[in-house]
């Protein structure tokens, strides 16, 4: 028996077009923030990380998703392991985090974002088999899955990264079909725990502050500042610009200069690499975390609604890919990858849109940084290769080509189960 | 199910981008404009340029008071504090050893923080978390701010370790490894940048951290003054008390070398809590510094009105545009125009140096220019990027004076050198410009800054110019008068120039003796042997002849009674209700009687008061021919010549100027100014009249003494008054030496034969 063919009829052309297009705009952002008269900056770095993650991502779509299985483990405790080890200093503490590794020639190595993918896959793995999602302890293995990584990166710290996680987690079970007054109930339960957290003794009095500060409103603040003045309170007045100075120079000086940053590019915003408030440098992590308000501000609500777009039609394709694709463990990947990336995407805009709290997540193909594109690429290569092999992985092929290996006695049973579980609901799927 | 499931996500999916995307719209579109002003308002700033002040020249350009730019080295104790290392570990060492007096062995300054750094750090760091719980809110965020900011951490991850180290009864040290060694590196990093710093102001090692921890205890003490009356109660005034103390700049260098500039702007996070102000300061050129100190006066503080005016302004300034924009009609719009100038250009600032006394506080508007104003684009570490606006600043006007600096020195130490109290006014009598205005006792301008109130306190009343602000009562002008005498007698037919009157040494008239100077008799004599010897019995002669209201008549049109008029702001164009320089006008005094008559003839009585400007003034007029000049010490402003006031013609002959010029040259060859001791003003060819008045001062009889005069007599150039207050010897005597002296001086005679050319 042959190989089995990667079948190029099915490869989805959309999602890679897509993809590229966004790397593309995440290339025009990455030269306008860092570079200088004579430098272009962090884009010789990108580009070299895009050349790296293409010829990658074209080997795994080479790959039936099927012969990742015996993989997914090994590497899921792998990550882990080095998530653990990062705790133990093994990265720096130059900048108050361990999130980072040093590899060769200066290059750092960010293992949490390969940790989202590998965790995608893991649940995926576990979700695949169709078992019954009714009661709350058979949530139990895909959460705590989720959540060994999770609370490993949370830990490093980096909140936002594990917050990335918990809709992954979410929507993978919500696809895999777990009871509807679970999701129902959860959510309530996260509403209600939220509320009565913030009043509980349990929270730090500083702890409130910030989720007050959160709330602060620097135009609303203006416009007290504003009234008071007009009506020649001056002392009170006083009061309100100190505290609108201390907001804007302290607590939420990233969030206050990027909502500037957008807010003033308007409509058409002020060109390429022509935004003042990026090149005067008031951003930090302007190349990375906060690369959507350099956006903003240099190509306006156009060229920002743009790659909004751009990230939304991404997210579309996957979602259509997932309704193609009739292999579980292929279907519930492709919801992973898309549930990863939405929340990515949320976490990103939403905070240099001042709509949540500083987490520090990267903007999928667009900020700069290598770990974050390869671990794009990879999780593209993944769902092209589910969509370019729709067939195969159904019908079991792979599962005799893999027979020979170790594992092969146990992975046909689970091929045999499977094939049984998509035959029984291949009526749901026409 | 599954599709649907799928679908359901991918609603949820649109949901989120579409919040996303109307928050998106939201700022770009709706609160565009707010943003956009708010990155301007962030990323630029508006700052005064400086003007120059006017220079004070004299008649020839030679400056006595120059306006110049210099950078001077400000400190921010504030940004200091919060921003450096050494100032964070003196903070948060201050702030221990407040809270527990009982465990502090040590009063730590910033030198002893910056010598014994790794001391200090270890004070810091093996400090017990626990052992604050007891503290209060602001104190424990305090000691947190340090710590974290000393460790270089961000705040989150600091909390989190602040509360882990709080749960295992930590110390501080136990936040970070390493952590005495990362600060005493930070803290030999910035004693680096300091000694850089020392090396380029020119100042020893480690002065300048001494001179730091003086400015610090001062306004230690300056925050224990302001807030001991507070109470315990209000914490949060006391800190804003403190706050505002400490974020007020303190001068650390006036005139910082350029090598200073340099650094601090080459690196300016390297020298957090440094800055520079380019700032104009007045500079008294050493060579004429203190040759007028008392006329050209002096550059202080504002007022506190003048703060206060400027506060008003400028609240008024952020109430109306604050206003609603529906409320901003035409008239406000133009009211926050006028306003936002007056702040941006004209309002005075508090750091800036306005006249406070004499000509600099009289010229004030003229020789203020009006500040400029840019807009500055600052990267986000708060480098200059651009200058986006500038309005450039006008300088001040200069202003050309008429007196000659070198006559000035001259006549000043020629009076200081022979006169315990006492004027010297000297002036062109053809145009009245004022050559020479000395005065004594007078101070030096370093006598000015350190010792005022001395000064102030001073019987002598040495913060008087003698010559035309006389402290408490002016003097009369005594025998001087005795011109106008004669010459309101001689006007009016009353006195023939040859005819003789006799003098037996005293005079009866009612019950009162009138006597002349020392009872000598002087016997038949005419006018001019009179004024030559200063002849009283003559002179009640005369009175009796004329009466008084001639002499009065004449004594105003010779310009007693009334101001000179020098440098009056409004002769200059200056606006009304500008200070002038207090000159006083001396008016004079009623009465009536023929006794009354008779002292006024001998420079009494209706005349009793003058100044020695107005009887140089009135000398003037004898030497020019019957003219009564307005003096002139002000000839230019910014170039264009003040208009002269037209001389007022005295009213007299010739045939009378004649005779008091003879009576005053005669004074010179054998009269009361005769040649004594070797002080022959005949070879300067002078003429001159003297006086001896006397007054009671402060109870006490007192004699003055003046001489008044003119010279050449053939062609007057120069005429002067001089004036020696409480005298102890007689009119002549006095102040023949003070002339002579003078006239010796290289100074005059070069003032002279420039007389003579012009």
């Amino acid at each position: 028996m042959s190989r089995p063919r990667t079948s190029f009829e099915e490869f989805d052309w959309h999602l890679l077009v897509t993809v590229l297009l966004t790397s593309a705009v995440g290339l025009l952002f990455v030269w306008s923030t860092t570079h200088e008269e004579d430098s272009l900056g962090l884009l010789p770095r990108q580009l070299l990380f895009l050349g790296i993650s293409l010829p990658v991502t074209a080997l795994i779509v080479a790959q039936p998703p099927r012969r990742l299985l015996r993989w997914i483990w090994p590497a899921y405790g792998a990550i882990c392991l080095v998530l653990v080890a990062q705790l133990f200093g093994a990265a720096d503490e130059a900048r108050g985090t361990r999130a980072w590794i040093p590899l060769v020639f200066g290059f750092k190595v960010q293992p949490s974002e390969f940790a989202k993918v590998v965790v995608v896959l893991a649940v995926a793995d576990l979700l695949r088999r169709g078992r019954r999602l009714d009661r709350l302890v058979d949530l139990a293995a895909p959460a705590g899955v989720v959540a060994v990584p999770a609370l490993l990166i949370a830990a490093q710290p980096d909140l936002g990264g594990a917050a990335v996680l918990l809709p992954v987690l979410a929507a993978m079970l919500f696809a895999a079909g777990v009871r509807s007054k679970l999701v129902w109930g959860s959510g309530l339960a996260i509403a209600v725990l939220a509320v009565s957290a913030y009043h509980s003794p349990l929270v730090r009095d500083y702890q409130r502050a910030r989720v007050r500060a959160f709330f602060y409103s620097i135009p609303a603040e203006t416009e007290r500042l504003r009234e008071l003045r007009a009506a020649g309170r001056h002392e009170e007045a006083r009061e309100v610009a100190e505290r609108l100075r201390a907001v804007k120079q302290g607590t939420n000086f990233q969030v206050y200069h990027s909502m500037i940053s957008i807010g003033s590019g308007g409509w058409f915003g002020r060109g390429l690499g022509r935004g003042p408030h990026n090149r005067l440098g008031y951003l930090p992590e302007r190349h990375n975390d906060f690369i959507f308000a350099v956006i903003g501000e240099e190509t306006g609500l156009l060229g920002s609604t743009v790659v909004l777009c751009l990230h939304f039609v991404l997210i579309l394709v996957l979602y259509s890919i997932a309704s193609r694709t009739r292999d579980p463990f292929g279907r519930l990947l492709v919801v992973g990858v898309a549930a990863l990336f939405t929340s990515q995407v949320f976490l990103n805009v939403g905070v240099a849109l001042g709509l949540l709290p500083v987490t520090g997540v990267t903007l999928p193909f667009v900020s700069a940084g290598g770990s974050s594109m390869l671990a794009g690429y990879v999780a593209i290569g993944l769902v092209l290769s589910v969509g370019a092999h729709p067939v195969a992985s159904l019908e079991g092929e792979t599962y005799e080509e893999d027979g020979r290996s170790r594992a092969g006695a146990a992975h046909s049973e689970r091929a045999s189960a499977d094939l049984a579980l998509a035959r029984a609901r291949g009526d749901r799927y026409a | 199910m599954v599709l649907r499931r799928i679908r359901f996500l991918v609603a949820v999916t649109a949901l989120l981008f579409g919040v996303l995307w109307i928050r998106l719209a939201h700022l770009q579109a709706m609160e565009h404009d707010f943003w956009e002003r708010e990155a301007l308002a962030s990323r630029t700033g508006g700052r005064p340029v400086p003007f120059a002040r006017g220079d004070i020249l004299d008649r020839f350009g030679r400056p006595l008071a120059e306006g110049e730019i210099v950078h001077r080295l400000d400190f921010v104790f504030h940004t200091f504090r919060r921003e450096t290392p050494l100032g964070l570990l003196y903070g948060a060492l201050r702030l221990l050893a407040d809270r527990e007096p009982e465990l502090s062995d040590h009063r730590w300054t910033l030198a002893a923080v910056a010598s014994r750094s790794e001391e200090a750090a270890e004070r810091l760091l093996e400090w017990r978390l626990s052992s604050i719980r007891s503290w209060d809110g602001r104190a424990r965020g305090d000691l947190f701010f340090y710590a974290r900011r000393l460790l270089g951490l961000e705040e989150r991850e600091a909390r989190r370790r602040w509360e882990k180290a709080l749960e295992r009864d930590g110390r501080i040290g136990d936040l970070v490894p390493n952590a005495r060694a990362r600060i005493v590196a930070a803290a030999a990093r910035q004693r680096e940048a300091l000694a850089d710093l020392e090396e380029a102001l020119g100042w020893s090692p480690g002065s300048l951290l001494e001179r730091i921890d003086q400015e610090v205890a001062r306004l230690e003490a300056r925050v224990a003054a302001e807030t001991a009356s507070l109470g315990d109660l209000s914490v949060k005034r006391r800190r804003s008390v403190r706050r505002d103390l400490e974020r007020r700049p303190r001068t650390l260098e006036p005139r910082a070398p350029f090598r200073v500039v340099y650094l601090i702007h080459l690196v300016p996070e390297r020298y957090a809590g440094f800055r520079i102000e380019d700032v104009e300061r007045r500079l008294y050129p050493d060579e004429t510094r203190d040759v007028a100190p008392l006329l050209v006066g002096r550059v202080g503080a504002p007022s506190p009105e003048a703060i206060e005016r400027r506060e008003r302004d400028r609240r008024e300034y952020l109430r109306l545009i604050s206003l609603p924009s529906e409320r901003k009609d035409a008239s406000i719009a133009e009211r926050i125009a006028l306003l936002r100038d007056r702040l941006r250009f004209e309002h005075v600032l508090p750091d800036e140096e306005v006249g406070i006394s004499g000509l600099e506080r009289t010229l004030e508007p003229v020789l203020r220019g009006r500040r400029g104003w840019r807009l500055e684009e600052r990267t986000g570490d708060r480098r200059l990027e651009r200058v986006l606006e500038l309005v450039a600043p006008l300088d001040g006007l200069d202003v050309r004076l008429s007196l000659d600096a070198d006559l000035q020195r001259a006549a000043q130490e020629v009076l200081d050198a022979h006169a315990e109290k006492g004027a010297l006014v000297v002036l062109d009598p053809r145009d009245g410009e004022v050559l020479a205005l000395a005065t004594t006792p007078r101070p030096t301008r370093d006598d000015l800054r350190r010792r005022y109130a001395e000064l102030v306190a001073d019987p002598a009343g040495p913060l008087y110019h003698r010559a035309y602000r006389p402290p408490g009562n002016p003097p009369p002008p005594g025998s001087v008068f005795k011109l106008v005498t004669a010459a309101a007698a001689l006007e009016a037919g009353a006195l023939d120039p040859a005819e003789l009157l006799r003098c037996d040494g005293t005079l009866h008239v009612g019950g009162t003796v009138l006597q002349c100077y020392h009872r000598l008799p002087h016997g038949s004599i005419d006018v001019v042997e009179a004024l030559a010897r200063s002849c009283n019995v003559f002179f009640y002669e005369v009175a009796r002849r004329v009466r008084l209201a001639p002499l009065v008549a004449a004594a105003r049109a010779a310009g007693f009674g009334e101001p000179t008029g020098i440098a009056d702001p409004q002769r200059l164009g200056l606006e009304p209700g500008t200070p002038g320089l207090g000159e006083a006008g001396c008016p004079l005094q009623p009465g009536r009687g023929l006794l009354f008559a008779m002292r006024t003839a001998i420079g009494h009585a209706a005349v009793d008061d003058c100044t020695p400007l107005q009887v140089a003034r009135m000398v003037s007029a004898v030497a020019n021919g019957g003219f009564v000049v307005a003096p002139r010490l002000v000839l230019e402003i910014g170039g264009v010549p003040v208009p002269r006031a037209a001389p007022r013609p005295v009213g007299w002959s010739k045939r009378t100027l004649d005779v008091l010029r003879e009576g005053m040259i005669a004074a010179v060859e054998y009269g009361t100014a005769r040649p004594t001791n070797g002080d022959d003003l005949r070879r300067y060819r002078v003429a001159a009249k003297t006086g001896t008045p006397q007054a009671i001062e402060r109870g006490r009889y007192v004699e003055h003494a003046w001489m008044a005069g003119f010279l050449p007599y053939d062609r007057p150039v120069l005429a002067f008054a001089v004036f020696v207050e409480d005298s102890p010897v007689g009119g002549g005597r006095a102040t023949r030496p003070i002339v002579a002296a003078l006239l010796r001086r290289p100074e005059a005679q070069r003032a002279i034969e420039r007389g003579l050319a012009r």
